[in-house]
C-alpha cells in the first residue's frame, strides 16, 4: 500500500539523519568541542595573520615556548579539577626555576639527581597547600593568595642573596642544555615531556581511583564524602601534584632561559587561570579534561604569540586576551544552563513512518480482531502483591514467575499461588523470562542486559554489551532496553534489544520517534559473545521459537507487525513479514499448546496516532513547543491477546472490554489449560481456562523435553 | 678603568663613524647634481630593505616611546624595515619575541632585555644563526655584536660622588641619606648600586639610613620618602633609582616643607618632565642618558654593522651613552627631550 | 567551687566564640603598635601616625569598595585596574587640554561603565564573578594602557587643582586622604547597616535564592555593587593620581590587587558573603598600615615586608580556621 503512493518530501524525511543532531549533543566530548574549535580558529588567524605561521619550523620553536606553560596549566587543571584553586603556583614555579639554577650552577650538582629534587621540593611547597586546604579545610583561594605572598616573597630574598651567583656560575651542561634546548626526534625536549605527562595525567585523571576520587570530590564534594572516599587525601595529593608540576615548569624553564629575574612566573597564576578556563574546565570542580585544558592553554598562548610577533604594543595582548576570555566563560555558563533544553528539544527526532491500514475492530464487523469480553472473567492472582509484571513464566513444575518494577522477581506456587517468594534480586528491571534446557531462568533486564538465574535463585551475568556498529555516533554496544527473548535448540539465545536510543522510562517516545532504532542480538553460550543479528527494526519486542527451530518469530512494538527471522539455512539472517497490519501495538509473543502462537497488545493504534507517524514536521514542532507530558502518546489503555497461526492467520482474539483486569496486556504464558496474563504497568496477573486446550501442556517440557541429569549446565557460560 | 679605557676607544670609533656620515652628508650635497657618488651608491644600496626589529621590554614610558620614534625615523630616512615586538615586562612574551626574531632573521636585532639572564642563550643562538643583536641599555650575561646604553655603574659612581660631596658632616650636613630602589633584583637598580656603594663604603661619615624597593611606584616611593623622613628629619639626600619614581620622593619632600634642605638625586632618559621638575627644586642633581642620543647610536652601530658586513661574533662593540647632569641652577631647555605624543 | 569552675567555662566559652577574626586582627594591631612604640622612638608621634595612616587610605578605599561586594558573595578582582586606569584617564584628559571637573567626570563615567559591565555580566549572564573580573581586569587595564592612556607613567597637568588639593592638602595638620578615607567608609557602613540595599547586600551574601525568593530585586542589586565598587575604586584612584606629580598605572598591575583583598579578608569579611563590614576593613587596614610603616622605619626590605604580610594573612585565616571549622556538611559546592 505505501508502496503504491507517490514519493514526496516528507516520505524521504525518513532518511534524513537529523537523530544525529540528538546523539551529538548527549555525548560527553561534546563540551571540549567549543574549546577545541576556538583553538582551531585562533590558529588559522594566526596562520592567515602570519604566513608560515602553522609551519613546522615555526611549530618547533613556538611549542618549545609553549611547554612549561602547559605543565603548569596540567598542575592547575588538577586543583581545578578537585574543585579548588592555587594562585601559587607562580611562586613554586619561580622557586623551582631559582632551585634548579642554583643546584646545577653553583652546586654542580648532576641534572639527573636535581630534577628528583627540584620535583620534590614542588611537592613539598604542594604539601603546605595542601595540608592548609585539604587537612585544615581552609578556603584554597585565601591560603594560596598568602602562599603566593610568601613564595614570592622568598624568591625574591633568596635572588638577592644568590643572584649574583648563580649568574656568575652561568657554564655550559650538555644535559641541561638538552632539557631546555635539545631536540628527541625533532622536536623540542620539553614538549616531548608535556605530551607524556598529559597522556598520563589523561590516563590517570580518567582511568585511576585517585582520578575518579578527585573528579567525584570536585563535582559533589559532600556526596564524595558520603560515598566514602578519602576528600581530605585527595585534595591533598592534588595540591600536590599542582605543585610538582610547576616546580617542573619551572625546572625546564630554568634548563631553557637561564633565567633568574624577580618578574619570573609573575602573573602566570592568573595566565594559567584563563588559559584553562578558556579551555572549559570549571571553575568550581567536576567538570573538564586535560584535553581541554591543553586546549585553553594553546589557545591563551598563540593569541599572546600572534599578539607579540605583529608587533602590537602592550595592552593589546591583555584587551584580547580578556576579551576573548569573556566571550567564551560567556558561552560556556550559558552553553552549561542550556545544554540539557537544547538536547531535550533536539533528542527526540521523528521520522516518516507508514503503517498499514489496521483492520476493522469493531463488533459485528466480521473482523478476526472483533471486540469482545472474554477476558472479564479472568481469576486474578496476586492482587497488589505485584508491581509491573511484564512478563509471566511457569517452570516444569508449575511456579509461576514474574519480574517486579523493584528489580525483583518474584516466585509464586502452592495452592492458588498463595505463596510468594522472592527468587532472585537482579537490580534492573526484569523483563521478558524464558527457561533453559537446565531450568535456567534467562531474563532480559532493561538497562542491564541478559541475565540467568539459577534454579536454586543464584543470579549470573549473561552478556551486558553487543559489537559496537561503525557509524554509530551513540555508543551502541550497550545493551540499553533488552525486552524479551527466547532459546534456540543449540542453546544461542536470540533477544531484543527495543532501541537504541531509549531507555525504558522513556520508551514511548520511541514510538513517538518511529525511528528503525531496535535491533535483536544473538548471544551464543558457547562462546559468550554477543553480536547484533538483525538490525534497523521498530521497536522489536516478544521473541518466539518456531517449532523446527530453523527460524523466530518477532513482534516490532510501534511497526505494528509480526515477522520471522531465520537463523538456519538459506535465508538465514532474512526477514519476512508475517502479519502486517495488527490493529495494536504487539508485545510478547509464545507457543500456545496447539503448535500456533500467542501475541500479547499492549495498546491500540488510533487514526491521530497513525496519521501523525507520517507528519513528521508536525511531530517535530509538537516535541519542540509543547512541554513532554502534553506529547502525544499511543493508547496503552486497551489490549488483547491474539491466537495466531505460523502463516499469519488470526484464530482467536480475547479482549477485556471492561478494561478491568487486563487494559493493556504486555505477556501471557499458556499452562495446563490456562491462560497466564501479565502487564506492564499491571498490580495483578490474570488466568482464563482455555477450552480446546491441552491441559497437560508445560512450556518448559514441550520445549526442551525430560529434565537432563542435574548438575549440567550448558544455559551458562563456560 | 677598564670601561673608561673603552669608552674612550669606542669614542674614537664612533667619531670616525659620525665623519663618514657627516662627510657623506656633505658629498651627497656638494655632488648632488647628476655625479656618481659611489660611496654614496652603496651605503643606500646596502642600507635599503635592511631590515631590524627592535624588542622593547615595555612600551609605554617615555625612554622607550622616544626610542621608538627616534628608530622610526633614522631608519626609514636610509630606507630601512623597522618593526617593534614589546615584550609588555613580561619575560614569557619576550622570549617569544625572541623566538620568533631568530626564526624570521632580521638583518639586525635590536634587544632590550627584562633581566640579565633571560635572553643569554637567546641572544648566542641569534648570533650563531648570523642575525648581529645590539643590546639596548640593560646588558644581557651574553656579550653580543653591540651594547648601546647607559653606563649604570658610572652612573652610581657620579650620584654617589656628589651626594657624599653634598652631605657630607664637613659642610655641615647630617651625613645621613637614604636610597630608593625600583626592583633591588633589577640590573639596572644592582648595577649602580655596585658602582655607589662602595664609595659610600669608603666614606664612613655618610650613613644609609634606609636602603628600600618602591617597585618603580612614585606613590609607594612617596609613602616610604615620607616615613623616613618623619623619622629622620635632620636627613641629608634621597638617592632614588629612577626619575619618573623619584618625582614621589620630590614630593614628599616638598609635603615636608624641606624642598632645599633634603637633596633628591635620581636619573634616567632626561624627557622634558626631568628639566622641568629639577628647575622647580624637585631635584637636586639629575643625570640623564639622553635617549634620542642612544636611539641614534644604535642606529649609526647598525648602519656601521650592515656596511661592513660584519658578522656576528668578529665585533664587540660596547657604546655607554654620554651623560647629561643638570642641577636647577645649570638645567637648560635643551638638555631634554620632548616625548613624542602617543 | 563547682559553680565556679561552671562559669570560668561558660566565661571561657563565650571569649572564644566573642574572638571573631576581626577582633583578634584589632588585637594584633594594637600589639603591634605597642610594640613598634616601645622600640622605634619617634613611631609614636602624631605625625607619624598621620603617615601610616595617608599611607593606607587608599588601599582602605579600594577595600571598602571590594568589601560590599565580597559581602554580597562576589569578588572584584578588577578593582585595582578600573581605580588606574579610571584615574589615570582623568588625568591625561585634563593633560591634553580638558576642563580638570569635565576630565573627572568623564572618568567617572567610564568607571561607572566597567562598574556596569561587571554587574551585568555577574548578574544576567550569570557568569562567576572571579571570571568576569579576572577578564575586565585584564580587558581595563589592557584598554588603558592600549587606548586610553597610551603610556604607562601619566604627569599631573599644572592646571589641575582638585587632584592635588585632594592629594596633597591638609586640614588642621591632618591629610585630606585621610579624611577621604574616612567618610567613605563611615558612608559604606551607614549604607551596610541602614540603607535597604545594603542590608539586602548581607541577605544576598547569606543566600542568593532565598534572597531572590524573598522578592529582593537581585540582579539589579548586584550592578549595583559593582557600580559602587568601581566607584569608590575611583576615589581611591583621583587620591592616588593627585598625591604627586607622577602617577604610574601599573600599580594595577602590580601586587596591589592582592594587597587590597588581603586587607579585606585579613579583618574577617568571608569570602563566603554575608558576613564582616567596615570595621573588618578597618581592622586590616590599621594592622596592615602598621607593620609597613614600623617595618620602613627598621629599614625592613620590601621582600621581608611582603614575607610578612603573607604569614601575617595565613595565620589570620589558620586563626579563623581554628575557631570556626568548615563543616563538611554545610560547606557549598564551588566555594574557592
Amino acid at each position: 500500500m505505501s508502496d503504491a503512493s507517490p514519493l514526496s518530501l516528507s516520505r524521504l524525511q525518513r532518511y534524513w539523519p537529523s537523530h544525529l543532531v540528538g546523539e551529538v549533543l548527549a555525548k560527553p566530548w561534546i563540551d571540549s568541542v567549543v574549546p577545541m574549535t576556538v583553538m582551531v580558529i585562533v590558529l588559522l588567524i594566526a596562520q592567515m595573520l602570519i604566513p608560515g605561521y602553522l609551519g613546522l619550523g615555526n611549530l618547533v620553536s613556538v611549542s618549545r615556548e609553549f611547554a612549561e606553560f602547559g605543565m603548569v596549566s596540567l598542575g592547575m587543571a588538577i586543583v581545578v579539577f578537585c574543585g579548588g584553586i592555587d594562585l601559587s603556583v607562580g611562586g613554586v614555579y619561580a622557586l623551582a626555576n631559582l632551585a634548579a639554577l642554583y643546584l646545577i650552577n653553583v652546586l654542580g650538582v648532576p641534572v639527573v639527581l636535581a630534577v628528583p629534587i627540584v620535583i620534590v621540593l614542588g611537592g613539598l611547597l604542594g604539601a603546605i597547600n595542601g595540608f592548609l586546604i585539604g587537612i585544615l579545610k581552609i578556603r584554597a583561594f585565601l591560603v594560596t593568595l598568602a602562599t603566593l605572598v610568601i613564595f614570592r616573597a622568598a624568591v625574591n630574598l633568596l635572588l638577592l642573596n644568590f643572584a649574583s651567583q648563580i649568574t656568575a656560575a652561568y657554564t655550559e651542561n650538555a644535559t641541561w642544555d638538552f632539557l631546555g634546548i635539545g631536540k628527541i626526534a625533532g622536536v623540542p625536549t620539553n614538549v616531548v615531556v608535556l605530551a607524556i605527562l598529559a597522556v598520563v595525567l589523561h590516563l590517570l585523571h580518567t582511568r585511576s581511583r585517585l582520578g575518579w576520587h578527585i573528579q567525584a570530590v570536585g563535582g559533589a564534594r559532600r556526596a564524595a564524602h558520603h560515598a566514602g572516599i578519602h576528600v581530605r587525601w585527595s585534595i591533598f595529593s592534588a595540591y600536590v601534584a599542582c605543585s610538582a608540576l610547576s616546580a617542573l615548569g619551572g625546572l625546564f624553564y630554568g634548563a631553557r632561559q637561564g633565567s633568574i629575574g624577580f618578574d619570573t612566573g609573575v602573573g602566570l597564576e592568573i595566565a594559567v587561570l584563563a588559559a584553562i578556563v578558556l579551555g572549559g574546565v570549571a571553575l568550581g570542580g567536576g567538570r573538564g579534561s586535560v584535553a581541554r585544558a591543553m586546549a585553553g592553554a594553546v589557545i591563551t598562548l598563540v593569541l599572546t604569540n600572534v599578539l607579540v610577533r605583529l608587533g602590537v604594543q602592550g595592552g593589546a595582548t591583555s584587551t584580547v586576551l580578556g576579551i576573548v576570555l569573556l566571550i567564551a566563560i560567556g558561552f560556556d555558563v550559558k552553553w552549561q544552563k542550556n545544554r540539557h533544553k537544547i538536547l531535550q528539544k533536539a533528542y527526540v527526532s521523528p521520522a516518516f513512518l507508514k503503517l498499514h491500514t489496521p483492520p476493522d475492530i469493531k463488533p459485528g464487523s466480521g473482523s478476526p480482531y472483533e471486540l469482545n469480553d472474554r477476558l472479564r472473567g479472568a481469576e486474578v492472582l496476586a492482587l497488589g502483591l505485584v508491581d509491573g509484571p511484564e512478563d509471566v513464566i511457569l517452570d516444569r513444575q508449575g511456579r509461576l514467575y514474574t519480574g517486579m518494577r523493584q528489580g525483583w522477581i518474584y516466585r509464586f506456587s502452592g495452592e492458588n499461588f498463595a505463596t510468594r517468594e522472592l527468587f532472585a534480586n537482579i537490580g534492573g528491571r526484569p523483563l521478558g523470562l524464558a527457561f533453559d534446557r537446565d531450568d535456567n531462568l534467562i531474563v532480559c533486564v532493561s538497562g542491564m542486559g541478559l541475565y540467568g538465574v539459577k534454579p536454586e535463585g543464584e543470579v549470573f551475568k549473561l552478556t551486558d554489551q553487543t559489537n559496537r556498529s561503525w557509524f554509530s555516533i551513540r555508543d551502541d554496544s550497550i545493551i540499553r532496553l533488552a525486552d524479551d527473548l527466547d532459546i534456540a535448540p543449540d542453546g544461542k539465545i536470540y533477544f531484543s534489544d527495543a532501541s537504541v536510543r531509549y531507555d525504558l522510562h522513556s520508551w514511548i517516545f520511541d514510538g513517538l520517534e518511529g525511528r528503525r532504532n531496535g535491533r535483536i542480538l544473538c548471544y551464543d553460550p558457547a562462546t559468550a559473545t554477543t553480536r547484533t543479528f538483525v538490525s534497523g527494526l521498530i521497536f522489536p519486542n516478544g521473541i518466539c521459537m518456531e517449532a523446527d527451530g530453523r527460524s523466530f518469530l518477532f513482534a516490532e512494538s510501534y511497526g505494528c507487525m509480526v515477522s520471522r527471522c531465520w537463523i538456519e539455512g538459506p535465508k538465514r539472517g532474512r526477514v519476512e513479514r508475517v502479519i502486517k497490519d495488527l490493529p495494536g501495538i504487539p508485545d510478547n509473543i509464545n507457543r500456545a499448546s496447539d503448535g500456533n502462537y500467542w501475541l500479547a497488545m499492549v495498546g491500540m493504534r488510533s487514526p491521530v496516532w497513525d496519521l501523525a507517524l507520517t507528519m513528521p514536521g508536525f511531530r517535530v514542532r509538537m516535541v519542540k513547543r509543547v512541554p513532554r507530558d502534553e506529547w502525544l502518546a499511543p493508547n496503552l489503555n486497551l489490549g488483547c491477546v491474539i491466537k495466531f497461526a505460523a502463516d499469519g492467520r488470526i484464530l482467536d482474539c480475547l479482549w477485556d472490554g471492561a478494561r478491568i483486569n487486563n487494559p493493556a496486556i504486555t505477556s501471557m504464558r499458556e499452562h495446563q489449560g490456562w491462560l497466564y496474563l501479565g502487564g506492564l504497568t499491571s498490580n495483578r496477573i490474570t488466568r482464563i481456562k482455555l477450552d480446546r486446550a491441552d491441559p497437560a501442556f508445560v512450556g518448559p517440557v514441550a520445549y526442551w523435553g525430560a529434565p537432563r541429569i542435574a548438575g549440567s549446565q550448558a544455559g551458562q557460560p563456560a | 678603568m677598564q670601561c673608561v679605557r673603552n669608552r674612550s676607544r669606542l669614542k674614537l670609533f664612533a667619531a670616525a663613524i659620525c665623519s663618514l656620515g657627516a662627510l657623506a652628508l656633505v658629498s651627497g650635497t656638494c655632488l648632488a647634481a647628476g655625479t656618481q657618488d659611489k660611496t654614496r651608491d652603496s651605503y643606500f644600496q646596502t642600507l635599503k630593505g635592511k631590515k631590524i626589529v627592535w624588542i622593547a621590554a615595555v612600551m609605554g614610558n617615555d625612554l622607550q616611546a622616544e626610542w621608538d620614534a627616534q628608530f622610526r625615523k633614522l631608519a626609514s630616512a636610509v630606507g630601512m624595515q623597522y618593526s617593534l615586538r614589546d615584550a609588555n615586562f613580561n619575560t614569557q612574551a619576550q622570549s617569544q619575541a625572541m623566538e620568533a626574531a631568530i626564526h624570521e632573521k632580521p638583518d639586525i636585532l635590536v634587544v632590550q632585555s627584562l633581566n640579565v639572564t633571560l635572553l643569554a642563550r637567546q641572544i648566542k643562538r641569534a648570533e650563531a644563526a648570523g642575525i648581529p643583536v645590539i643590546q639596548l641599555n640593560m646588558k644581557s650575561l651574553q656579550d653580543s655584536t653591540g651594547f648601546v646604553g647607559a653606563d649604570y655603574v658610572g652612573i652610581g659612581q657620579q650620584s654617589a660622588d656628589a651626594i657624599v660631596k653634598a652631605c657630607s658632616p664637613k659642610n655641615g650636613k647630617s651625613g645621613k641619606i637614604a636610597i630608593i630602589q625600583g626592583e633591588i633584583t633589577a640590573a639596572d637598580s644592582y648595577l649602580q648600586m655596585q658602582g655607589a656603594m662602595p664609595i659610600f663604603k669608603a666614606h664612613p661619615e655618610i650613613k644609609i639610613v634606609a636602603n628600600q624597593a618602591a617597585e618603580w611606584d612614585p606613590n609607594k616611593a612617596h609613602d616610604v620618602a615620607a616615613t623616613i623622613l618623619q623619622q629622620h628629619p635632620d636627613l641629608c639626600a634621597f638617592y632614588g633609582l629612577w626619575g619618573e619614581m623619584s618625582m614621589g620622593i620630590g614630593q614628599a619632600i616638598k609635603e615636608a616643607g624641606m624642598q632645599g634642605k633634603v637633596g633628591n638625586y635620581s636619573n634616567d632618559g632626561g624627557a622634558r618632565y626631568a628639566c622641568t621638575a629639577t628647575k622647580e627644586g624637585m631635584f637636586s642633581e639629575f643625570w640623564s642618558y639622553d635617549a634620542p642620543g642612544q636611539a641614534r647610536d644604535v642606529m649609526e652601530l647598525a648602519i656601521s654593522i650592515l656596511e661592513n658586513h660584519v658578522k656576528p661574533g668578529t665585533m664587540k662593540t660596547v657604546l655607554y651613552s654620554p651623560m647629561i647632569a643638570f642641577t636647577p641652577q645649570t638645567v637648560q631647555a635643551s638638555m631634554c627631550y620632548d616625548p613624542p605624543k602617543r | 567551687m563547682v559553680g565556679l569552675a561552671k562559669e570560668a567555662r561558660a566565661r571561657h566559652g563565650t571569649l572564644a566564640a566573642s574572638l571573631t577574626q576581626e577582633r583578634i586582627v584589632f588585637g594584633l594591631t594594637i600589639v603591634a603598635l605597642a610594640v613598634f612604640s616601645l622600640l622605634l622612638p619617634g613611631f609614636f608621634s602624631r605625625q607619624n601616625l598621620l603617615n601610616l595612616a595617608r599611607n593606607v587610605s587608599v588601599l582602605g578605599i579600594v577595600a571598602t569598595g571590594l568589601a560590599i561586594v565580597v559581602i554580597g558573595r562576589g569578588i572584584d578582582l578588577s578593582g585595582t585596574a578600573i581605580m588606574a586606569v579610571g584615574a589615570a584617564w582623568a588625568v591625561t584628559l585634563s593633560a591634553g587640554g580638558t576642563p580638570e571637573t569635565l576630565a573627572l567626570l568623564l572618568g567617572l563615567g567610564l568607571v561607572v561603565l566597567m562598574g556596569v559591565a561587571n554587574g551585568l555580566l555577574v548578574a544576567f549572564i550569570e557568569i562567576p564573578p572571579i571570571f568576569v573580573t579576572l577578564a575586565t581586569g585584564l580587558l581595563i587595564f589592557g584598554i588603558g594602557q592600549f587606548v586610553l592612556i597610551r603610556t604607562l607613567i601619566v604627569h599631573l597637568p599644572a592646571s589641575a587643582s582638585f587632584m592635588p588639593l585632594l592629594g596633597q592638602s591638609k586640614i588642621a595638620g591632618v591629610p585630606i586622604q585621610i579624611l577621604v578615607a574616612a567618610v567613605v567608609m563611615i558612608l559604606a557602613h551607614l549604607f551596610l547597616k541602614y540603607l535597604r540595599w545594603g542590608r539586602f547586600t548581607f541577605a544576598q551574601g547569606d543566600n542568593i535564592e532565598t534572597a531572590r525568593l524573598t522578592g529582593i530585586k537581585v540582579r539589579p542589586l548586584l550592578v549595583g555593587q559593582y557600580v559602587l565598587a568601581a566607584v569608590i575604586a575611583y576615589v581611591g584612584g583621583i587620591l592616588l593620581a593627585g598625591a604627586n606629580p607622577t602617577f604610574s598605572i601599573s600599580v594595577a598591575s602590580a601586587g596591589m590587587m592582592y594587597d587590597v583583598i588581603l586587607v579585606v579578608v585579613l579583618g574577617g569579611v568571608s569570602l563566603g558573603g554575608g558576613s564582616g563590614g567596615m570595621s573588618s576593613v578597618l581592622a586590616g587596614t590599621l594592622l596592615i598600615g602598621t607593620l609597613i610603616n614600623g617595618m620602613t622605619i627598621m629599614d625592613v626590605s620590601e621582600q621581608w615586608q611582603s614575607l610578612v604580610k603573607g604569614f601575617v594573612l595565613l595565620l589570620a585565616i589558620v586563626l579563623d580556621s581554628a575557631l570556626h571549622p568548615r563543616d563538611e556538611e554545610t560547606t557549598r559546592q564551588n566555594d574557592i
